[in-house]
């Protein structure tokens, strides 16, 4: 029995264009890829820098050059592609609803993919005080206007959050002639990767406040400077450490957001912590027939994990279009509190799944456990995102299983 | 004898290389690489620091005002800022291909420096 109806993929950055790829390798009838800029690639078109597909592919690539590989994967594998359309909807029989310049169009699909990616958090999230000044950026719209539009944001400039974001645009302004005056992260550990930290902050003499946050900017119509404090392990601005520091341009790197607006409005369920999709070890959401892969799921640190994530999730999208659903996956995982997440939520208990989490803080030789499975883990961080493969014993004829940690 | 730490920066692991050096400067030993390539690094790094640049190059008639673009093989760490600035002068034309020679041996450095993106002209 096979359903000619297409598997649909909501978004063409690396997730989509990967799992789109899976699905017709697997045997999907016809797939068609959607996104709502007139190019493929999703974020990795603003991402220059290079570090992406070393184990993939083992060649460093830059964000551009990989999204090519993948393109050209996709293309080749006879996905089809919509661009400069919108997804507006979905609904429960999988009817997606999309909008472009020929208005609005109805695409019944048999299995649908959501690679919708993320947003970034912004300044009225975080409140931070002062009047509204130009020259306050997140980063990723700095990268944006700096690497396609040829626009630099400032002259002087200050990045609050020490995540990669942060610091890659930390030596990008300072590579295209901008100074950047500090970077501030308001917990006691840089966000980002060790390796990040020393290409772009060490290589520049950039300095980096750890345990500090912005308390204001100061400016009217352009930023003028701002107040740097430190903070207390409640993080709460510790009175008498204020200083002050000359600047034009404030750059926010301050976390990112899993975009689910079409998941939410459809009533599939989130990860109230992360705001991702909650799925199966199937990849699958709370609504048949519907997946889920790439930031929209969770944030990653890495494409090459992102690239394995969604393979598998493009692979169950054809699968489902063939065979019809899976086995119910009705054990529930949950985590102590040593971790900040577990994707996925459930599983079935009858066949070995890749779980994939954080931890809230860096611990060393540490004794990963879940069920009777146990793993030791030389490093662990929370901005290095860890997986483990468990048996499907470790989950058969239990209701809930909860992965913990053992300090050595 | 004195004993230098850093991070290797050859992959996302970032391990945390420990390098001593005798009095001249050479190296007796490097420790705390998990694969050759960070051992390398740290040889490298301790007499001439090289980095993977990657820039911006304008370019005319295109869908996007920049290109990216990147050095082939490693470049002097110390002249990254220069050679970025240096690239920020040159224009190409579109339409431009992934891999397309922008300039051959890049300001003497030994690498070329390459086109990374598809960019079709601006219609």
């Amino acid at each position: 029995m096979t359903d000619k109806k297409p598997v649909v993929v909501v978004g063409a950055g690396p997730a989509g264009l990967i799992a789109a790829t899976a699905a017709k390798k697997n045997g999907a009838s016809k797939v068609i890829l959607i996104d709502r800029e007139k190019h493929a690639g999703g974020i990795l078109n603003q991402c220059i820098h290079a570090g992406f597909g070393l184990t993939q592919f083992q060649e460093e690539l830059t964000g551009t050059q990989y999204a090519k590989r993948v393109y050209d994967m996709a293309e080749a594998e006879g996905v089809e592609f919509i661009y400069d359309t919108t997804v507006l909807s979905i609904d429960e029989n999988k009817v997606v609803t999309t909008v472009n310049q020929n208005g609005v169009t109805d695409i019944e699909a048999g299995a649908v993919v959501l690679c919708t990616g993320c947003r970034e958090r912004s300044r009225a999230a975080i409140r931070i005080p002062g009047e509204r000044p130009a020259g306050i950026y997140t980063a990723g719209l700095a990268q944006k206007l700096v690497n396609i539009a040829g626009m630099m944001p400032g002259k002087r400039v200050v990045i609050l959050g020490s995540g990669d974001i942060g610091l890659i645009m930390a030596r990008r302004l300072t590579l295209e002639g901008a100074v950047v005056c500090a970077v501030v992260e308001v917990m006691s550990r840089p966000g980002g990767l060790a390796r990040n930290i020393a290409q772009c902050l060490d290589d520049f003499n950039i300095p980096l406040y750890l345990s500090h946050t912005i308390t204001q900017i100061k400016g009217r119509k352009r930023v003028e400077g701002v107040t740097i404090a430190k903070v207390d392990d409640k993080m709460r601005p510790v009175s008498g450490t204020e200083f002050f520091i000359d600047c034009d341009t404030v750059l926010l790197s301050v976390g990112l957001i899993p975009e689910n607006e079409i998941a939410q409005n459809a009533g599939v369920a989130l990860n109230p912590v992360t705001n991702g999709l909650s799925v199966d070890e199937n990849f699958m959401t709370t609504l048949k027939g519907v997946f889920g892969c790439g930031n929209a799921l969770h944030v990653h640190d890495l494409v090459d994990n992102l690239a394995i994530e969604s393979a598998k999730a493009g692979e169950n999208a054809a699968l489902f279009t063939l065979n019809g659903d899976f086995e119910k996956s009705e054990v529930q995982l949950k985590t102590d509190a040593h971790f900040g997440y577990i994707v996925p939520s459930r599983v079935s208990g009858t066949k070995p799944v890749r779980i994939q989490f954080r931890v809230r803080e860096p611990h060393k030789n540490a004794i990963v456990q879940i069920g009777s499975f146990k793993k030791k883990i030389p490093f662990l961080q929370p901005n290095h995102m860890e997986s483990v493969t468990v048996p499907a014993e470790v989950f058969k004829n239990e209701k809930e299983v909860t992965l913990c940690l053992n300090e050595n | 004898m004195s004993e230098r730490e850093l991070t290797c920066i050859i992959c996302p692991n970032g391990c945390l290389l420990k390098i001593v050096t005798d009095n001249d400067g050479k190296i007796e030993s490097v420790d705390g690489f998990k694969c050759r390539r960070g051992k390398e690094y740290a040889e490298t790094e301790i007499v001439s620091p090289m980095r993977t640049l990657t820039a911006l190059v304008k370019i005319d008639k295109g869908e996007f005002a920049m290109c990216p673009v990147r050095t082939t093989t490693p470049v002097p760490k110390d002249k990254i800022i220069s050679l970025a600035q240096k690239a920020l002068t040159l224009t190409v034309t579109a339409p431009v291909k992934t891999g397309d020679v922008v300039v051959k041996n890049f300001e003497n450095t030994g690498a070329d420096l390459i086109v990374c993106r598809d960019i079709d002209v601006c219609s």
